[in-house]
């Protein structure tokens, strides 16, 4: 799965142990899940979708999403 | 690390260390008087199997850490824990067959701290990988 969090966190300006504290994680948990190498759970992802005031699918998208979405017809 | 991670981390110190606390004044206690007393059998074994019940005190203190860590710690130690317990398996295993063909006789004691380590190693490989 692909994420944006490195990029929203970047714009709030917060180390990854502030996102961390607000998040009820540990800073390395919020790095793996910045690097893709960890997918959150749906509570977490959730938590996440919270603290930066978006919707899930706004920060994650599943490998391939940009084809499937063009494949789809009136969706762009 | 947050600060529900430390208050989690500190708890668990606290708690694993008053139950290794208790278990070795428990097990000081218990070498003492199997030393100087001539005991029934089974009030012997009672004695001798004492310090044992400190040590249900430090598996609850770990159990409650691992509930208490956050979702890719207790992966990352579900990792490790499965690795160790594999691995642990395979060695006593291996030892076994060493001990048909001459070598000496170990004892089970042994088979703790092999755990441990192992799940050190499985553990900071696991971490390794999520990084």
């Amino acid at each position: 799965m692909k994420n944006r969090l490195r990029v929203l966190r970047a714009e709030r300006d917060w180390s990854q142990g502030e996102l961390a504290e607000q998040l009820g994680v540990s800073r390395q948990t919020v790095n793996a899940l910045e690097t893709g190498k960890y997918d959150p759970s749906l509570p977490l992802a959730f938590k996440i979708a919270s603290v930066f005031g978006q919707r899930i699918e706004d920060i994650f998208q599943p490998d391939g999403h940009e084809l499937a979405a063009s494949e789809v017809p009136g969706r762009e | 690390m947050s600060t529900t991670m430390n208050k989690a981390g500190r708890d668990y110190v606290v708690q694993f260390g008053g139950a290794m606390a208790a278990y070795v004044v428990v097990l000081i206690a218990s070498i003492v008087v199997m030393q100087h007393t001539q005991l029934a059998p089974p009030i012997r074994a009672l004695v001798a199997v004492s310090p044992a019940v400190p040590t249900v005190f430090a598996l609850l203190a770990f159990l409650r850490f691992l509930t208490r860590m956050d979702e890719l710690q207790r992966r990352i130690h579900l990792e490790a824990l499965g690795f160790a317990f594999g691995a642990t398996a395979i060695l006593t295993f291996a030892y076994g067959f060493l001990e048909n063909a001459g070598l000496p006789r170990l004892s089970y004691i042994w088979i703790l701290p092999a755990m441990v380590v192992l799940w050190g190693v499985g553990a900071a490989v696991a971490s390794w990988r999520y990084r």
